[in-house]
């Protein structure tokens, strides 16, 4: 039986009641689906005073999705809920599906695409997706709000620009083109309840099959998600699906990650995997457009 | 560390129990409710063996504050038998006829990832199973015949 240190905890039903234990209640950690944190208690690698459980706060679970006007999903929308969100497939399909490819079933139904940012670990899952939305957060604390693309709140290995006191409000997506095109994909030992040993999201906005505008985002091979400068510069100009085009992306994507061996890849493995799933992405994206 | 008295929704029941904030609900369900039916193998979050079924979603129980389920309806393996005459559920039934069962250490929790399934979905594709149980890690039977005994269960008339 894992014992925890010791903590109090609080379930607080309004977004004000929160953010003022979060200003007040010292050593606080902030818990939603838990299946990380509750991880890390475990683990004793977090030591709070105060676990304040934010899954009761109606502004946290708002769920908008207009015509034209894109979506806001509150920070504890879980992964099983964009998982089969018929809304969101139709409109963020790479987005959808990531959600979708986060842990395993019961992690999905537990965990919150809040949760997932915050994290903020190398390998997560959504922040690829959300960046090539151009998805933007809302994170409030006593003293008010701020918004924040999601590329500028990870800064590093789980370290984010929250600060004390502040939560993820919500996440704001814009409404996407009706020429981009957007895919996600990842490679790891086997299909479910894995960490990803690369994963990527590319969009491509196109006119007629001519690239206008490109974003390659790559994660699990850098402390941080990481936005490609190369491979758009390989591909704007190009025709959708030109092989030359998507070769010269793959070892454009492959010049620029610098990833890290460990347990589950090398990194002479993780650039391979950059290199096949950008060529995947593209052909994909090609064979989607014609 | 200072326990609070919590009631929590088992089964239908209402349970007044002693529980510390830092209390997990698959200890809780078996040492404080007695309901030993539902497994801890890692305990973190990563075997599905303590699967249990919350507000209609199978959650980890090992990840699960039980504090934190005040207000909530938790159903364990124990409750998805017929509560009055004992009769087991027909996803159990399905798992002992198909063999889907050997040490019987993932069974409560694979048990619940397909009773789970089999409420939303009621006729699921062999994806559909495999990607439900996903979730959840057996070590014996190499999964073939789980998968069997929940596409016989939809095919007789599902879990309801």
């Amino acid at each position: 039986m894992n014992i925890l240190t010791p903590f109090e905890y609080f379930a607080p039903e309004t977004l004000d009641e929160a953010l003022e234990l979060l200003a007040t209640k010292e050593n606080a950690k902030v818990l939603a689906g838990g299946t990380d944190l509750m991880i890390q208690l475990k683990e004793k690698m977090v030591h709070p005073a105060n676990v304040i459980d934010v899954t009761h706060i109606p502004e946290l679970k708002e769920f908008k999705v207009e015509a034209g006007k894109g979506a806001v999903l509150g920070a504890c929308t879980t992964d099983a809920f964009c998982e089969f969100s018929e809304e969101l497939k139709a409109k963020y399909p790479a987005f959808s599906y990531a959600a979708g490819e986060i842990g395993g079933p019961q992690v999905r139904e537990m965990g919150t695409i809040g949760g997932n940012l915050a994290n903020s670990g190398p390998s997560a899952e959504t922040p690829a997706s959300l960046i090539c939305y151009r998805a933007q957060l809302v994170l409030v604390s006593k003293s008010g709000e701020r918004t924040i693309p999601v590329e500028d709140f990870i800064t590093g290995n789980r370290k984010n620009c929250l600060n004390e006191g502040e939560i993820i409000k919500t996440i704001i997506l814009p409404e996407p083109a009706a020429n981009q095109h957007v895919k996600y994909g990842y490679v790891g030992m086997r299909s479910s309840m894995e960490i990803d040993i690369a994963n990527m999201c590319i969009s491509l906005t196109v006119d007629g099959d001519t690239i206008k505008d490109a974003m390659c985002v790559m994660g699990s091979v850098a402390i941080k998600p990481l936005i490609s400068e190369a491979v758009p510069k390989a591909l704007i100009g190009t025709k959708v699906g030109d092989e030359d085009a998507i070769k010269k992306a793959a070892e454009a994507a492959q010049s620029e990650v610098h990833p890290i061996t460990d347990v589950r890849a090398s990194a002479d493995y993780r650039v391979d995997v950059v290199g096949a799933l950008c060529r995947r992405l593209l052909r994909e994206i090609a064979a989607e457009i014609k | 560390m200072k326990k609070q008295l919590v009631t929590l929704n088992i089964n239908g029941e209402d349970m007044d129990l002693r529980v510390a904030p830092t209390d997990i609900l698959a200890d809780v369900l078996r040492k404080e409710a007695g309901l030993t039916g539902t497994k801890k193998g890692c305990g973190q979050g990563d075997c599905g063996a303590c699967t249990v079924i919350i507000d209609g979603k199978a959650v980890l129980s090992c990840l699960t504050l039980a504090i934190a389920c005040q207000g909530k309806k938790i159903t364990t393996i124990e409750g998805i038998a017929d509560q009055k005459t004992g009769e087991m559920n027909p996803i159990q039934k399905a798992f002992l006829n198909h063999g889907a069962v050997q040490c019987g250490f993932c069974t409560p929790g694979m048990i619940m990832s397909s009773y789970n399934l089999l409420t939303r979905n009621p006729q699921p594709t062999r994806a559909d199973i495999r990607r439900a149980l996903s979730g959840n890690l057996c070590r014996c039977t190499g999964y073939i015949l789980i998968f069997e005994a929940v596409e016989a269960c939809a095919a007789e008339g599902g879990v309801l």
